[in-house]
């Protein structure tokens, strides 16, 4: 068994992030962070003028297992074991297995008149999305003895990268509404992308015969390692773009975007393209011999009876997922508002869906907390939190998550997401002159003051 | 800070202590579950075919005319060393000329009457020892010929005493009743004829002939013993019984002797592992008479087949004791009840050749017949196999019935464990009728496990000892058929848990 191929999935499952499902959705109502402009480009901000992001972490997990399944009671002691695969039994019979880790290297954002605000920003971003049936890790773990007289698919889904990303955006902000756009330039820089998924294996009943059909190609791209920076900024490139607008109605404010339109990365540097194509039969060897039962022999021989090709090269396009996010926030009193979101996430011909409720007060004006109670596809309600503190009018420590619990008994839970870091904020207020100019205005009269 | 945010803060540090309590003891990557894979080791189909093929040797399978096989066991052909009538006999003594006409008895053994010899080698040689001369002497043989021409020849004697001789190479001699003549005729010059009596000597030295004929008497010609290694019967033990019902031998006989020869076994034997020799008491141990050419077929062969099968002879028997070895001696006894002592002829390349085939047609009855095989077998190299499950499918068109057990063993010869524990594995044969021609196939599905314990007992084991225990139909009683479209269809599958 390949050892490493064991830890690398089972690291995965914890440490790899949803990129396609399950996009943080707290984030939207953090809106005294400027990475709420990631989530929205009309979002932007009150307080200051200049808002520049230290590096930052987000980090999302989403996996049908944890830790916790992973332990076996043996002698009395608690030990993971991950080989031992009585994990196996929980896993449906397809899984997915997702997630994100992305470095927001930096991000500044300032205004360039009174009504535009300019931002830009630069992240890397490790995203892994597998496809999983159960019967593919079933088969490593437990062998095909299982599958005699059936059918085991194990094609799984391989979609992974590491991509740098630059983004610009534009938001144009009155006291009615703002609206923003923002263009991301992504170049991938190492990926692994399956196509097909087609394995099937059958072991018949009469004496075990198999037979592989398969259609299923690999794509691994690599990093050049001497051209390492222009492989990174230049090579396998792509397009996004965002959009957002920001209704204020008083104490309503209404609020949607449209996340990564028309985006794809084309990938055509450093592949290595893996194929297999086709109907193999192994019907064990054609004469008695008891060297030719060698278990090693025959496991080579299957090896050999998959015909996997090789060959330097291959072209793929990675479409990033469309997403969609439609919120409204209603002011109670000037610290406390609640909200709603709705949130959608398209690739392809699949769709899922999440929804999200918000309160948040504002304490002590330097600490916001606001908790969330979210729906997500396919998973049961998750109750986050947002906060955000301010150390001396210029730091800002934030943390987000979509599920606080998580993080009493992380080794139980199978999804936790966060996104922690620190923001600087510069320059006066702006607020503070729109706030008196807002609160004159019949507008402000009748619906109350901007958030 | 108020009360409030002091009672947050320690409870999100009690939140942060517990999550960070481990809930495990350790991380041990070697507890695994053991991975059981299922994969086919071998589809073949064997016939009796394949299985002489891995026989050595002179045996082969051929297919009859009905479909059924025939094992062929083949001798080497065997013949008489180059006859010599005139071997033993004494030198050929010079001969006085006492008279101008000598009778000279022509040297052949007793017993023979020597008609005509062509020569090959030899000379014959005369001696004057008279004082007066020079004589002119004529030496004539008239029973000599060389291309139609008497021999005659006329010298002068200047010296005495005088020698010559003739190469009899090439010369025809046909003597009269074993009788030759030589005359000689001298003379002086002046035409006065000499007397020459008792003042020499004729000779004729040894000398070989080319052909002959004539009645050359009774002798015993002695073929060389071959023996013929019987494959088939090697690896069986004598534990069983296998009874051959339609078993030959058949001798070939192959003679350019022209004189009437009679051929018999002086040994015909079998042996079998245990040194047990059973004789073939056939015809040929009397004496069967052989065809032979007539004197105007010099130089052609004639030939001979006696078959002794079950109807002639206790081949059967032979067969049934399981040979692993036939062994035949023959011989051939010239003109026995030529009591004409009818003329024949002999050449030098006249031969008597022979050879022996046993062929045992795949008929018979078999029961609890065994036969052991042994297979190398190293099976440290399965070191990652725990357990296993072997499935056995066999398909059976061949009237036979087999019990497989095999015994595993160590380098020592110590017998570690056995491939079954009780009774050994059942491969039905294919159903028959009384005639023993198969109605169908027998399809039989075995599990064969191996545990754990089993595999570490017999992990040391340097080979494997195979046992068949093959029986026809009805436990041995009826006779069965095997020909070349019945096959035996294997399927082995394992299942086998692997510590990887």
């Amino acid at each position: 068994m390949n050892k490493l191929f064991i830890q690398i999935l089972l690291f995965t499952l914890y440490i790899s992030q949803n990129l396609n499902a399950q996009q943080e959705q707290t984030l939207n109502f953090a809106t005294d962070l400027w990475q709420s402009n990631l989530t929205n480009p009309a979002l932007l901000p009150s307080g200051k003028k200049i808002h520049f992001s230290l590096p930052s972490l987000y980090f999302n997990a989403n996996a049908p297992l944890s830790v916790q399944d992973l332990i076996v009671n043996k002698s009395g002691k608690r030990i993971i074991a991950p080989f031992y695969g009585q994990w196996l039994d929980k896993l449906e019979e397809v899984n997915y297995y997702n997630g994100d880790v992305q470095m927001l290297t930096a991000a500044i954002s300032f205004p360039i008149s009174e009504n535009l605000q300019v931002s830009g920003h630069h992240l890397l971003s490790s995203s892994q999305n597998f496809i999983v049936p159960r019967d593919a890790a079933s088969l490593v773990i437990r062998g095909n003895g299982q599958f005699v007289g059936t059918a085991a698919e194990f094609g799984t889904h391989v979609s992974a990268d590491v991509r740098s990303e630059f983004g610009l955006a534009l938001t144009y902000h009155d006291e009615f509404f703002s609206i923003g756009g923002r263009i991301k330039s992504q170049n991938g820089i190492a990926g692994a992308f399956s196509r097909g998924d087609k394995l099937r294996l059958v072991t018949d009943t009469s004496f075990y015969a198999l037979r592989l059909t398969t259609d299923y190609d690999l794509m691994m791209f690599e990093p050049d390692q001497k051209n390492f920076l222009s492989n990174a900024l230049l090579n396998n490139g792509g397009v996004s773009a965002d959009f957002g607008v920001k209704v204020n109605l008083g104490k309503l404010k209404l609020s949607a975007s449209v996340l990564d339109a028309g985006g794809s990365i084309h990938w055509k540097k450093g592949g290595t393209t893996y194929t297999s194509n086709g109907d193999v039969d192994f019907r064990g060897f054609s004469k008695i011999d008891v060297e030719s039962s060698s278990f090693h022999r025959i496991m080579d021989t299957i090896k050999t009876a998959l015909n996997i090709s090789e060959y330097q090269g291959g072209n793929f396009t990675q479409n990033l997922p469309l997403r969609v996010y439609i919120g409204a926030n209603y002011e109670l009193t000037n610290n406390f508002r609640v909200g709603g979101l709705l949130y959608s996430e398209t690739l392809g011909d699949e769709t899922k869906y999440g929804a999200m409720a918000n309160v948040t007060v504002n304490y002590l004006q330097w600490l916001r907390v606001g908790l969330t109670l979210g729906l997500r596809n396919e998973s049961k309600a998750n109750l986050g939190i947002h906060a955000g503190l301010i150390l001396h009018k210029t730091a800002q420590l934030f943390f987000v998550t979509d599920n606080i619990l998580v993080y009493a008994k992380p080794f139980a839970t199978n999804t936790f997401n966060g996104r922690i870091g620190c923001n600087l904020l510069l320059g006066k207020n702006p607020e503070e002159k729109l706030t008196k100019k807002i609160k004159s205005s019949k507008m402000s009269k009748r619906y109350g003051t901007i958030w | 800070m108020s009360k409030l945010s002091t009672i947050l803060f320690f409870a999100a540090l009690f939140c942060l202590v517990h999550s960070c309590k481990l809930p495990y003891d350790d991380i041990d990557l070697n507890v695994k579950l053991t991975p059981e894979y299922a994969v086919p080791l071998v589809e073949t189909t064997l016939n009796l075919r394949d299985l002489f093929d891995s026989f050595d040797g002179s045996a082969y399978l051929q297919v009859q005319s009905d479909g059924t096989f025939k094992m062929f066991y083949k001798g080497k052909v065997i013949e008489t060393l180059p006859i010599d009538l005139f071997a033993g006999m004494p030198d050929v003594q010079p001969i006085p000329i006492n008279q101008s006409d000598v009778v000279l008895p022509f040297p052949s053994p007793a017993g023979t009457r020597i008609d005509a010899i062509d020569f090959k080698k030899g000379f014959f040689k005369w001696r004057f020892d008279a004082q007066a001369t020079p004589l002119s002497v004529r030496i004539t043989l008239p029973q000599f010929t060389k291309n139609g021409q008497v021999f005659s020849k006329t010298f002068t004697v200047a010296n005495m005493p005088f020698r010559d001789s003739i190469d009899l190479n090439g010369w025809r001699c046909e003597p009269t009743l074993n009788n030759i003549v030589i005359s000689y005729q001298a003379s002086k010059a002046s035409g006065e004829f000499v007397s020459l009596n008792n003042q020499g000597t004729y000779e004729i030295t040894r000398f070989e002939s080319k052909s002959m004929k004539g009645y050359f008497g009774q002798f015993l010609m002695t073929l060389p013993k071959d023996s013929i290694s019987l494959d088939f019967f090697k690896n069986w033990r004598p534990n069983g019984k296998i009874r051959f019902t339609e078993p030959t031998v058949t001798f070939d006989f192959d003679n350019s002797l022209g004189f009437p020869i009679q051929a018999r076994t002086s040994v015909a034997e079998s042996i079998n592992k245990v040194e047990q020799k059973v004789t073939l008491q056939s015809n040929l141990s009397t004496g069967v008479n052989l065809l032979y050419p007539g004197l105007n077929e010099m130089g052609v062969s004639k030939k001979s087949s006696i078959k002794i099968d079950n109807k002639n002879s206790n081949i059967t028997d032979l067969t049934a004791s399981n040979p692993t070895l036939f062994i035949h001696s023959l011989v051939g006894i010239s003109n026995l009840g030529n009591t004409n002592k009818t003329a024949g002829f002999l050449n030098d390349d006249s031969r008597l050749k022979a050879s022996c085939t046993l062929e045992i047609p795949i008929i018979g009855t078999a029961e609890k017949f065994i036969v052991y095989d042994t297979l190398v077998l190293d099976l440290s190299k399965f070191s990652e196999v725990a357990a296993a499950e072997f499935k056995i499918t066999t398909d059976n068109e061949m009237p036979i019935d087999m019990a497989l057990q095999a015994y595993f063993v160590s380098s020592a010869g110590v017998i570690l464990d056995s491939l079954v524990q009780k009774e050994p594995l059942i491969l039905r044969g294919a159903p028959t009728t009384v005639a023993g021609t198969t109605i169908g196939t027998s399809l039989a599905y075995n599990f064969i496990k191996m545990d754990a314990a089993k595999f570490t007992s017999i992990r040391s084991a340097k080979k494997v000892i195979v046992k068949y225990t093959v029986s026809s139909s009805n436990n041995g009683a009826n006779p069965v058929r095997i020909n070349s479209s019945q096959k035996f269809g294997v399927k082995i599958g394992v299942r086998v848990g692997v510590n990887l």
